[in-house]
């Protein structure tokens, strides 16, 4: 037992990157972490407060307060699982330090059960950062009794047990797959596009259609987000009679299913732990012995980038975390030419409605497409994630200029032709026709897209790590990573009000552009002039 | 080739890593660079590489100095560190490619260098396979591979013989003493005093940051083996 709280006390230390500022008595670096972190939470948990108080309202409205509980559960475990199937493969069988810890005198069981239990203990704070500020309209709304407190919160606390196991299983699969087949990982990268927008499908149904759960049964909604939800999450019925009726019997099915799952997961994973670990670090090489061809030359630019471009396509996360924006900006795009009427109600649903305002049509494409485009931020983990292999960058004739040239040509060539493309196509297709419009369509989403970009490397450079050992705690979870997502947010979606209230709104898209390119020229003469001393002190 | 001047080197928290080092390596040079663990070996090398910065002291490579035209000095030098951290998702070939690019090797020179080292080394049939494929020793062949294939003027290694099988560890010695009598010069580090030893014409031991002892290596070992004098340093 002891063994097994040891090495879990280890994978926490592992997932969180503390200890280091620990040791180092780092306590002013700790303090200030640890009060962007709450900031970010508090921000996260209004927002979802927000959300949570719109959908009790409506589920209030039809005298339907009980569908409430178990929809949030439902959607906790998708997002669990949708976030936990990478995280899964490297927590569980990271080859890092298994080899020294699989040659202790530790069994086998308590590796793995602490493996399995790190992987909860991650994923944990993101369904309470979710549940919490959405359960206390319900709770307003519904006045529970004494009993609701404790069941909920371990209903809670129950919750991720299942959405972990199927994402570690689902992350072995995958590793192992990627571990014998090259072409894998763009099959990863397709699963992980296939299973989020899946997963925002299924939210934006139920959104658009508060109605339709009503139903405690979730019959109305249909049969097919019936059986959805049922194949995602089971347990949806156990729960919601647990925690919206207080039935205890119910209660004690759900906690029990849950933590059974989890435990005979534990155990049978135990048992083939060291054949799996073995498949999926014994990498193998091609059988045919490579011949030697004839070669090319290309300059120091292009090797550049056509290096960064190898490195992103070997990491699905990456691609996935930072171009997602991009192709949801492409998909809207697609069905702006296939269906306007529903997607321009829908947009004026998710933006007029809680904004209260009314928007000049080209204006609100051009700043939606912004907002899309310029989360598509490649360059806020790209220093981080050479990692130990800077040495070699840096031991090379090659200049700081030209490695960050690479890295941000590399972004805006890969998204500045989807950008205008989908500004084509949402023109085309609103039927815009003044100049004005085409251009802000155009110039204003590659403007944002350059900034970010700018932004992303700007950040990276001045918070980087190298000391990562997994490179989703890079690409999710670093203060470089969240700086360009921060900025979008910031900088577009307020711009919706103060399109609101101007008088010419062509007049403050311009401004707007205007100063999107002054400070893009400024940024990146300020990244070519220090590039030199930047690069040096990596 | 090589001249070291009081180069000194104190990281953050104020561990002192190296103090005042000087020294010189000339073309020709095989040059073993000898030290306890933790001495200050691979802050030194790293310096000299330019994969570190540094502020106090000064180190030319040729006539350049690191500090003010790192990229003119980094053209002539090769190196390949102790665990050569490589780009896991290339593959070998892409890897060496991407090297010679960065080197302005031209496509018929890169391919005649490629396929003499390969075959030396024995790489030639996996270099289709992707970086993270390959044993150790295996890396460190591909990184031995692009440290010669481009004609440098100073090869620095760190601890080089590390993980490679007896032939590899031949070839890599010949290869040495082939640059050596072309001009070049070899600087690095190792802890196996007998390859130090037989291999070296000069040698230089640091001990906590300083050197100690520098020189040809009949003078600094005398009558003693390189073992006995480096041994003798330790404790003093």
């Amino acid at each position: 037992m002891k063994a097994f709280w040891v090495l879990t006390k280890l994978q926490l230390m592992q997932a969180y990157s503390l200890n280091p500022l620990i040791q180092g008595k780092k306590w002013g670096k700790l303090l200030g972490f640890g009060v962007l972190g709450l900031y970010l939470i508090g921000i996260f948990a209004f927002v979802v407060y927000f959300f949570a108080e719109g959908i009790v309202r409506a589920f209030a409205a039809l005298g339907a307060l009980e569908a409430f509980p178990p929809l949030i559960a439902a959607l906790v475990c998708v997002s669990t699982l949708v976030f936990s199937i990478y995280r899964a493969s490297t927590m569980l069988f990271s080859a890092r330090e298994l080899e020294i810890t699989l040659a202790m005198p530790v069994r086998l069981s308590a590796i793995v059960a602490s493996r399995v239990m790190g992987l909860y203990l991650a994923n944990l704070p993101f369904a309470l950062m979710v549940t919490i500020p959405a359960i206390v309209p319900y709770i307003r709304a519904a006045q529970p009794g004494a009993l609701f407190y404790p069941i909920f919160a371990v209903c809670t606390l129950a919750a991720p047990l299942v959405p972990v196991v199927l994402a570690a299983i689902v992350g072995a699969l995958v590793a192992f797959a990627s571990s014998r087949f090259r072409a894998a990982k763009y099959i990863n990268m397709l699963l992980l596009v296939a299973v989020s927008l899946g997963a925002m499908y299924f939210s934006f149904t139920i959104n658009a259609n508060p109605e339709a759960m009503a139903s405690l049964d979730l019959g109305a909604v249909g049969e097919t987000l019936s059986r959805a939800i049922s194949r995602i999450y089971p347990l949806s019925e156990l729960y919601a009679r647990a925690v919206a009726r207080g039935d205890v019997l119910a209660f004690l099915g759900y906690v029990g299913v849950s933590a059974l799952v989890f435990a005979a997961f534990a155990f049978a994973l135990g048992r083939v732990f060291l054949p799996v670990c073995t498949s999926i670090h014994s990498q193998r090489r091609s059988a045919r012995r490579y011949q030697l061809g004839a070669m090319k030359r290309s300059g120091v630019l292009k090797t550049l980038m056509l290096r960064e471009w190898r490195h992103l396509t070997a990491v699905p996360m990456w691609i996935f975390n930072s171009l997602f924006g991009l192709l949801l900006a492409l998909i809207g795009g697609v069905l702006l030419l296939i269906n306007k009427n529903a997607v321009l109600a829908f947009m004026a649903q998710e933006f007029a409605p809680q904004l209260g305002v009314d928007l000049p049509l080209g204006a609100m494409l051009s700043m939606v497409l912004s907002w899309l485009v310029s989360m598509s931020c490649l360059t806020g983990c790209t220093i981080s994630l050479e990692g130990r292999t800077l040495w070699q960058l840096k031991s090379l004739p090659v200049s700081g200029r030209d490695v960050f040239a690479a890295k941000v040509l590399l972004n805006i060539l890969l998204c500045a032709p989807v950008s205008l493309a989908v500004g084509v196509l949402a023109g085309v297709a609103v039927g815009v026709s003044g100049a004005l419009d085409w251009l802000w369509l155009l110039l204003t989403p590659c403007a944002y897209l350059v900034l970010i970009v700018l932004v992303g490397l700007l950040g990276n450079i001045r918070w980087h790590r190298f000391d990562w050992t997994n490179e989703t705690a890079v690409i999710k979870q670093s203060l470089g990573a969240m700086l360009p997502v921060l900025v979008s947010m910031f900088t577009t979606l307020p711009v919706v009000y103060f399109l609101a209230v101007a008088d010419d709104a062509n007049a403050l898209m311009g401004a707007i552009t205007l100063a999107l390119v002054a400070i893009d020229l400024f940024l990146a003469a300020l990244l070519r002039k220090k590039a030199g001393r930047w690069y040096a002190s990596l | 080739m090589l001249k070291i001047e009081n180069f000194s080197k104190t990281y953050p928290g104020g561990n002192r890593a190296v103090d005042h080092l000087s020294l010189e390596v000339r073309p020709g040079d095989v040059f073993g660079f000898i030290g306890h663990n933790g001495a200050g070996k691979t802050t030194t090398i790293r310096a000299i590489t330019g994969v570190m910065d540094f502020s106090e002291g000064n180190i030319w490579v040729d006539g350049e100095s690191v500090r003010e035209n790192p990229l003119a000095c980094k053209r002539k030098i090769a190196f390949v560190p102790d665990n050569p951290d490589l780009y896991d998702y290339l593959t070998g070939i892409q890897y060496l490619n991407f090297v010679a690019d960065i080197f302005g090797m031209d496509a018929s020179a890169r391919e005649s260098q490629i396929r003499r080292y390969a075959q030396l080394f024995e790489m030639t049939g996996a270099l289709g396979d992707l970086v993270s494929s390959y044993s150790h020793g295996m890396k460190q062949r591909l990184a031995l591979i692009a440290a010669f294939m481009h004609e440098p003027r100073l090869l620095v290694f760190d601890e080089p013989f590390v993980g490679l099988d007896p032939s590899a560890v031949h070839t890599v010695k010949q290869l040495m003493q082939e640059f050596c009598a072309r001009g070049a010069a070899v600087f690095f580090s190792t802890h196996v005093l007998d390859v130090a030893e037989k291999l070296c014409n000069r040698v230089g031991i640091i001990r906590a940051g300083g050197l100690v002892a520098c020189g040809d290596i009949e003078a600094v070992k005398g009558d003693q083996s390189l073992e006995e004098v480096f041994l003798e340093l330790q404790e003093k």
